[in-house]
């Protein structure tokens, strides 16, 4: 007779490789039950994938990624972190080349919803800094996430979220998209950002300076208004510390 | 207030936080909080307050062949720790093989080998969350031909040896008699009276696999006068334990959910009284 960890390897093979005999009689409904249970489990993640390419495909698409990278812990609130990047190599991801980026927006999203809390620095944050202010560094909240896109996956994100109207995204019109994703409190937020803003907070998330992250946005517009992006980003509260190194 | 309890649906928070219904408590899967924050324990943070918890983990694999996962367990222990539940449970179950998780409740064969592996890792779980689990019987499909014991001779034993208390899912005893022909009313006899710290009770659906029809432990569907009649005997076998009405797919509305839950305190209340003892107090 076939030893628990024979057996628990014989369902595994069969669950997670196609076209095996069953290993004892009913073992389908746990095959079924476990490629379901993590297609849902994606298709909770990536509902707007879903939705631009149809359910029957996203499913199919969910269970060979499921074969491919099948969970590695046992709650599911990461999983599919891969997702992305595994679907940019896939056929539909040629045939509609903005539905990786939009996938990578969605990672990015749950990452944000069940990040870490922690508490903004306040508005006055900036003027009480006086002139060592290009010294600073900025903590960024624990929660954000950078999304930059070719394709404008923000717009694309919010016409297909339940109850929107629908609206025709202009993929020619919007193009090259800077997003910061981040949850300071309750709801997770989408900021679009001007690529020297862009810029800005990667160096600053990267651990930089504030005076060596402003030249970073300076090269890109000879024109940024440190203090005015400084000031909005201050008050959409993506910030939990200021600190001299 | 009556003994049942419901599971905690994301959809349904708002109207428990405005409406506070009676309740003997709320269950969450252990794994839907192994985040680091979100709205999901701001929730769960605020119904603390107003309702007891249990805490129902789907992910140890404490059947799993190979060693429990330390850092799952070490997350478990410090969810437990968090939010203080009356009640831990887990499953008869394995998920995890070579590190690999299945996101399913998967069987074992009920053989010696298997006992002792099982309850290993029970005890295991009660040192490092320092308290008594409940552990659930299984939905099956199959028995194995090399079990050495029948399910609730093999509860019992691991009840026996490790102290774990017992959480009995009478939906998936009433399912498991219709798909592996074991006997009911012999499985409820066959557990000492006083292990059984927690009753589940949920919906089923019929389906037709390889030509024969296979009830599946869907949680999807109300519960069916044959399991209410079930928990009527292990109300009666086993006193009025915490009892859940577990819904997890096709979840309706709250109010549905806790006509449910009024349905298991009528039970409940109906023996109580014939029994000649009082009703707990409303």
């Amino acid at each position: 007779m076939p030893t628990l960890l024979e057996r628990q390897r014989e369902l595994r093979d069969w669950v997670l490789t196609p076209n095996r005999i069953p290993p004892w009689p009913n073992a389908g409904l746990h095959r079924d039950n476990t490629l379901g249970g993590l297609a849902a489990t994606l298709a909770g993640t990536f509902p707007v994938v879903q939705r631009l390419v149809g359910e029957a495909c996203f499913i199919g698409l969910a269970q060979a990624y499921v074969r491919h990278q099948p969970p590695h812990e046992a709650p599911l609130l990461r999983y599919g972190a891969g997702f992305p990047a595994w679907l940019a190599g896939q056929d539909v991801a040629r045939q509609l080349p903005y539905l990786a980026d939009v996938a990578r927006l969605e990672a990015a999203w749950t990452h944000a919803y069940h990040a870490a809390e922690a508490t903004p620095v306040d508005t006055g944050a900036l003027a009480a800094l006086g002139d060592a202010v290009e010294e600073t560094v900025w903590r960024l909240h624990p929660s954000h996430r950078f999304v930059a896109s070719p394709w404008p996956v923000d717009r694309i994100w919010r016409a297909n979220q339940p109850g929107s109207d629908d609206a025709a995204v202009d993929l020619d019109g919007d193009r090259d998209t800077h997003l910061l994703v981040v949850r300071p409190a309750a709801d997770v937020l989408l900021i679009r950002l001007s690529p020297s803003a862009f810029a800005l907070l990667m160096a600053l998330g990267a651990g930089l300076p504030l005076g060596s992250a402003w030249d970073n946005a300076l090269a890109l517009d000879a024109g940024f208004n440190l203090e005015h992006e400084l000031t909005g980003l201050l008050a959409a509260q993506v910030f939990i510390g200021v600190e001299l190194p | 207030m009556g003994i049942t309890g419901i599971g905690l649906k994301a959809r349904h928070t708002a109207e428990l936080l405005a409406g506070r219904p009676s309740l003997r408590f709320l269950e969450v899967h252990a794994e839907n909080y192994m985040g680091a924050g979100g709205p999901a324990h701001r929730w769960l943070t605020a119904l603390r307050d107003i309702y007891p918890l249990s805490i129902h983990g789907v992910g140890l694999s404490l059947g799993g062949a190979e060693p429990l996962d330390a850092g799952h367990l070490a997350d478990l222990a410090a969810l437990v720790e968090r939010y203080q539940p009356e009640l831990v449970s887990e499953h008869l179950a394995w998920c995890r093989i070579d590190g690999t998780y299945l996101n399913d409740l998967l069987p074992i064969p009920y053989t010696n080998a298997s006992l002792g592996v099982v309850a290993e890792h029970i005890d295991q779980t009660q040192t490092a969350l320092r308290r008594r689990i409940l552990v659930e019987n299984p939905s099956s499909y199959l028995s194995f031909p090399e079990s050495d014991w029948d399910e609730a001779a093999f509860l019992a034993e691991l009840a026996r040896r490790t102290g774990c208390g017992i959480l009995l899912d009478v939906n998936n005893i009433h399912v498991s008699a219709h798909n592996v022909g074991l006997d009911a009313g012999a499985y409820l006899a066959a557990l000492p009276a006083n292990v059984v710290g927690e009753i589940h009770v949920a919906g089923h659906e019929p389906v037709d696999h390889d030509g024969r029809t296979v009830l599946l432990d869907t949680h999807g569907a109300p519960v069916t006068a044959a399991v209410w009649d079930l928990y009527r005997q292990a109300l009666t076998r086993f006193g009025p334990v915490p009892t859940l009405v577990e819904r997890d797919a096709n979840v309706p509305p709250l109010a549905d959910l806790l006509a449910e839950a009024a349905t298991a305190d009528g039970i409940a209340e109906a023996l109580s009284t014939r029994e000649g003892g009082h009703a707990h107090a409303a």
